[in-house]
């Protein structure tokens, strides 16, 4: 079973530049004038994009399926309290 | 245009009030007394944390200058030289590489799995006041539980830790007063020397006997071919000590005053108990640990219409860029509700501190579990101290009445 394709969103607004998500998977993101962005319109939802999703410190990235278009949640907190 | 007593009593007291004034009249401004720019917009201090000319280093043009003298205490520069060791005075790969070694033990999931504990720690704390009349917050509370906490992640023994916390207060007497001021010197650099020789052993250990702990999740750290060295192991067990210790006391102490301050807020939160998450994001912008921040300009800078000259010490006030109108509506609203809420009192850029999670998960077990045992608690005095200090916003005592 392969990994799903999905695309990624970083919300520029909340994005701290703490860097998590490029240390994790830096295939996916990239750091611009000081924020993280995503580095490719799709991509696969490998176990490093998921560990970058859910270690953002301020939870500013999320994943959607190519398929439905909706926000896919990651863990059982993904989405909680204030993202 | 404000004086430059930053640390005068009045801008002490009410910080918002000093830095705002600053804000508005003179928003990149040199201070003349302490000899820094003082930046206080928050598009300005924003840019500042994300800009790689702008140095974290503020250890090594210290320590080359005391090097440099012939009276200086060989103690006060083994202190900067242990300091020198610390991820939060690096930059680029230098400060990336440590920061990558042992951001995975301070992740929301991994802290996470510590609530359990925390929540242990607080109510045994709660237990323990539960006789008084008058208990000082600070001192029973908001001071103990971030040291338990980081004493145990790190995995010193139960019996260490009343001196463990002693040798850190004495440190962070130095760091938090200001790293220029030789006067804290000596008891921060035996203090310092302490847990030098307390955490090697320690590391030693657990080198041979590893254990679910963060020293020996440091030990076994490896990013491909890199790991940490013994020194690099110390100087992040000191830092982590340091970091999760005071910053966190007033996170709590600050929130609860906020709370205590704003009845609707809290009754807000008494009858949605879930709000306490956004409540903390709240109290982080609004009055939160992290008065200001130390950075070196490594070129020069031009920031609207001033140049800082290489080698300018920089204070990015992060209280005043929490409070500006630019960034937030009604900014000095206590508004436990607020979304977006994107505050800097964590910092921002490579340096945006490692342990948010962590300090987050605190604050909100120690905050949700003091108002939950105590629903009548309040103030004993509206008479509160604030310790004189440029970087950190926090409380001498919080004195309240436990039933009142």
């Amino acid at each position: 079973m392969t990994d799903p394709v999905v695309r990624v969103t970083v919300d520029r607004r909340i994005c701290v530049g703490s860097g998590n998500c490029v240390a994790v998977d830096p295939t996916d993101f990239d750091i611009v004038d000081g924020k993280s962005q995503p580095a490719r319109p799709e991509t696969t939802l490998t176990a490093e994009l998921t560990d970058a999703v859910l270690d953002c410190p301020v939870r500013a990235i999320s994943v959607w399926s190519t398929q439905t278009g909706e926000r896919l949640r990651l863990d059982d907190h993904d989405g909680d309290g204030r993202r | 245009m404000p004086a430059d007593g930053m640390l005068d009593a009045a801008a002490v007291a009410d910080p918002y009030a000093y830095f705002g004034a600053l804000r508005s009249a003179d928003p990149v401004h040199w201070n003349e007394r302490y000899r820094a720019w003082v930046i206080t917009r928050y598009d300005d201090v924003s840019a500042a944390l994300r800009d790689p000319r702008i140095s974290s280093d503020r250890i090594t043009p210290l320590l080359n200058r005391w090097r440099a003298r012939a009276d200086a205490d060989p103690l006060f520069i083994e202190t900067l030289e242990q300091l020198a060791g610390w991820m939060v005075f690096k930059d680029g790969d230098d400060h990336s590489r440590l920061r990558r070694l042992v951001y995975r033990a301070f992740t929301p999931r991994m802290v996470r799995s510590m609530q359990a504990d925390i929540a242990a720690i607080a109510d045994r704390l709660l237990d323990e006041m539960a006789a008084e009349p008058v208990v000082d917050l600070i001192r029973q509370f908001a001071f103990p539980l971030p040291a338990i906490v980081i004493a145990g992640m790190l995995g010193v023994p139960p019996e260490d830790r009343d001196l463990f916390k002693a040798w850190s207060d004495d440190i962070t007497a130095l760091v938090f007063g200001g790293l220029d001021d030789a006067g804290r010197y000596e008891r921060a650099a035996q203090g310092m020397r302490n847990l030098v020789q307390y955490l090697s052993a320690l590391i030693a250990q657990y080198r041979t006997s590893p254990a679910e702990n963060l020293v020996s999740a440091l030990i076994r750290a490896r990013e491909e071919n890199d790991m940490l060295s013994e020194a690099e192991i110390l100087s992040t067990c000191i830092l982590l000590l340091f970091g999760g210790h005071e910053t966190t006391t007033n996170l709590i102490g600050n929130g609860l005053l906020a709370l205590l301050n704003h009845p609707d807020q809290r009754r807000l939160l008494d009858g949605n108990p879930g709000l306490v998450t956004s409540a903390i994001e709240e109290f982080l912008r609004f009055d939160g640990p992290a008065k200001s921040v130390v950075r070196i300009a490594k070129e020069p800078v031009t920031i609207r219409d001033r140049t800082i000259e290489p080698g300018a010490r920089i204070y990015l006030v992060l209280a005043a860029a929490n409070r500006d109108p630019e960034a937030f509506d009604h900014p000095d609203e206590l508004d436990i509700t607020r979304d977006p809420n994107p505050h800097v009192g964590f910092g921002m850029g490579p340096h945006y501190c490692l342990g948010s999670a962590l300090a987050r998960l605190e604050a909100a077990e120690a905050i949700s579990r003091v108002l939950g045992r105590y629903p009548r608690l309040r103030l004993a005095t509206t008479d509160l101290a604030w310790h004189p200090v440029m970087l950190s916003r926090g409380l001498v005592k919080l004195p309240v009445v436990l039933d009142g």
